[in-house]
């Protein structure tokens, strides 16, 4: 266990370390690299090694215990006491009556010395470490089995689009898409995506999908990831009058020639367009009060600038092939999405819950232990008790015995005189 | 201003006139408990009735800023922290009623840690500008319009306020290492065994609410962003303690650490802790900027 531990701090100081690293970088070259996963498999092994070797005599000590025991044992006891008494048959009994008294599961037994009162509680805190080491042991190969036979892809598409997830061979259809703005503006609105999902024609599931609430079918999952815009722009040859028009993404290229040297690269769409002092154009918020593409117009190679298109002004550009008006005639919100399917999710969950319990069982049952053992030779009424994570626990409660078994005795004494 | 919840004067008056007493109450309550481990024994009986008050004020504090927000105050560093006080200070109540008032010394280093807390909301971002808490009423960012978030800051400042006496009661440890043990001081601090139980059940009960914070944060996510792990910054440190803690819990149990050992690990965990809440909020950027 001590090899574990070392490698919990270990694994403590290079998650700090990573933290400070940009995530992206400390995903790429930390937590996928193979010595971090190495330190994650030799931890979950020494946990298995620890799980089985303590598992037999965790499970004696809390469900086969001796119900005898001797003088010589009580004595080595975390906690201890001799009180002398008169008789043999009564001082069991006061010990017994105690050991009820303070809420403890009593049984008597005959032991090779003579007769033992054995009274305890909370004996499934003992079971509590098996059961946290075993739920981590259940969540990591879950979480395995999820990485070895799921997927995760990410797609999306505006109303009326569809898209294949060939890895769960089924196809989704966006069927409608409404944005409700937040009464703040700043705050990033939410977006509802119906769609219908099908599998060879047939319909296996039609919902909506939104933040906080995706859809699940079949073990596959679609959510909501984020939501975008594509602006629409309408191109015109001023010489032909020829016109195309087309949804274009940020990245995209806008060919503004047929020999496709001049081209405006697609940056940014702005829903709420402004510009700072310093020419920095920025979105004032969500709203869609003042929507502009934005993008990079590149001719032979060369950047010739930024170009700022807003809605349906029209900009006329000299090409080789003559003038071009360029056009934003509308923005269309698409809704991105990421699917995935996870087998491992019931075991992780399986293993979370167990997880709370067997902590629940390790720090909230203390178990306890007592012995009341009857010392013939010296008239001695022997209490012995030991316990698990307590110690001031089990001092306590054979106090409190103690003192009930001699209020017991004195009562007896002064009926008797 | 947009996006605020209109609140109106008088509520916002019984808002902060709530907090300003409850803070007053808190430092009232540090002082006795202090004035008590200095041998004055008749004033941890006050100090522990002052504190139930102040605890009652917060709560009212809790309840006003509720119905101001229209909402559970769980959101941003300024109701989070609150709520981790009250936490704090509701867990160690709990603790010296069950223990009862042998234990009025361990008040005296709980205390001067709320109030260092409090200073967190209320001073330094004065003193540091960089630092900014809120008090903005503002409503629920659709992310967070969950029923996971309720589970999930509940069992987070449970967890924080287990941890947060674990390092009380590691700083006693410290303070009686430093003094003699027949100063007057020593004689009214917790004996050592029971001192070093009193810092095991405060980390394993911080440990099972941080575990449960951790778990219901990842089913949370799972469902919010399709993933129950992104490797945030917040999630990696709120790991990190747990790992602390883990490993102090294990040593304490199989290999009877104690003393020095084990009440640095209690000390770094409580660091780490302090850093997952304050540091990484501000030093750290990731997916939990939600403040």
């Amino acid at each position: 266990m001590q090899l574990g531990l070392v490698l919990l701090l270990v694994l403590a100081a290079v998650s700090a370390y990573a933290t400070f690293q940009e995530m992206e970088r400390a995903i790429g070259q930390i937590y996928s690299s193979w010595w971090f996963i190495s330190i994650l498999s030799f931890i979950s092994l020494n946990l298995l090694l620890c799980t089985v070797q303590r598992f037999r005599p965790l499970y004696r000590l809390a469900l086969q215990p001796h119900k005898t025991t001797t003088a010589e044992d009580i004595s080595r006891m975390q906690v201890h006491r001799a009180i002398a008494v008169k008789e043999a048959a009564e001082p069991l009994a006061a010990a017994e009556a105690a050991f009820r008294a303070n809420g403890l599961r009593v049984s008597v037994a005959e032991g090779p010395a003579g007769r033992v009162v054995c009274g305890e509680k909370g004996r499934w805190g003992y079971l509590g470490s098996v059961v946290s080491h075993l739920s981590l042991l259940v969540i990591l190969l879950g979480a395995l089995y999820g990485v070895l036979t799921g997927y995760e892809v990410t797609n999306g598409g505006w109303v009326g689009s569809r898209f294949s997830v060939p890895e769960g061979n089924f196809d989704v259809e966006i069927t409608d898409i409404r944005m409700e703005q937040e009464d703040d503006p700043t705050i990033r609105p939410r977006v509802y995506s119906d769609v219908t999902v099908s599998r060879d024609g047939k319909v296996l599931v039609q919902d909506t999908v939104s933040i906080n609430y995706p859809v699940r079918f079949a073990g596959n999952t679609i959510y909501h990831d984020t939501f975008i815009y594509f602006p629409q722009i309408k191109l015109t040859d001023l010489e032909t009058g020829e016109t195309g028009a087309s949804r274009f993404l940020e990245g995209d290229r806008v060919f503004l020639d047929a020999g496709r040297t001049m081209y405006l690269e697609l940056r940014q769409f702005f829903s709420n367009f402004s510009m700072r002092p310093d020419g920095t154009p920025y979105n004032v918020n969500y709203r869609t009060d003042r929507p502009v593409a934005a993008g990079e117009l590149v001719r032979d190679r060369q950047q010739q600038g930024v170009v700022f298109l807003p809605l349906h002004k029209a900009q006329v550009f000299e090409t080789p092939g003559g003038r071009v008006e360029v056009v934003m005639t509308g923005y269309e919100l698409a809704s991105v999405f990421s699917v995935s399917k996870n087998l491992g999710r019931p075991y992780l969950f399986a293993g979370s819950l167990l997880l709370i319990i067997g902590l629940y069982m390790s720090f909230f049952i203390i178990p306890e232990r007592y012995y009341a053992f009857y010392a013939e030779s010296n008239g001695t009424l022997l209490l012995g008790g030991r316990g698990y994570r307590s110690r001031l626990g089990i001092a306590g409660r054979m106090e409190r015995m103690e003192a009930q078994i001699k209020r017991r005795e004195e009562s007896k004494s002064s009926c008797q005189a | 201003m947009p996006g605020l919840i209109a609140v109106s004067p008088v509520g916002l008056w019984v808002e902060n006139a709530f907090f300003t007493l409850a803070v007053v109450l808190y430092l009232a309550a540090a002082i006795s408990y202090l004035i008590n481990v200095q041998g004055k024994s008749e004033w941890g009986g006050f100090a522990s009735l002052v504190l139930k008050i102040a605890f009652l004020t917060h709560s009212l504090f809790m309840m006003a800023r509720a119905y101001n927000v229209q909402r559970l105050p769980f959101v941003g560093h300024y109701e989070f922290g609150n709520l981790f006080i009250w936490a704090t200070a509701l867990v160690y109540i709990w603790t010296e009623w069950r223990l009862k008032e042998k234990y009025y010394a361990v008040g005296a280093f709980i205390t001067p840690l709320l109030m260092l807390y409090f200073a967190y909301l209320t001073v330094i971002p004065s003193i540091i500008p960089a630092v900014v808490v809120s008090r903005a009423h503002r409503p629920l960012l659709p992310i967070l319009q969950s029923d996971w978030l309720s589970i999930h800051v509940a069992s987070s400042v449970f967890g924080y306020a287990g941890f947060t006496l674990a390092f009380a009661g590691a700083m006693i440890w410290l303070l009686k290492k430093s003094i003699s043990a027949e100063s007057p001081l020593s004689r009214v601090l917790p004996v050592g065994e029971a001192l070093d139980e009193y810092i095991y059940r405060a980390s394993g009960f911080g440990f099972l609410f941080q575990t449960v914070m951790i778990i219901s944060g990842a089913i949370w996510a799972d469902i919010s962003w399709g993933r129950y792990w992104g490797w945030d910054p917040k999630e990696m440190w709120s790991l990190i303690t747990w790992f602390v803690f883990a490993v102090y819990l294990h040593a304490r149990f199989t290999r009877e650490w104690t003393g020095w050992r084990a009440i640095a690990l209690v000390a770094l965990g409580w660091v780490a802790m302090l850093f997952t809440w304050i540091g990484v909020a501000w030093l750290l950027p990731g997916l939990h900027a939600f403040g």
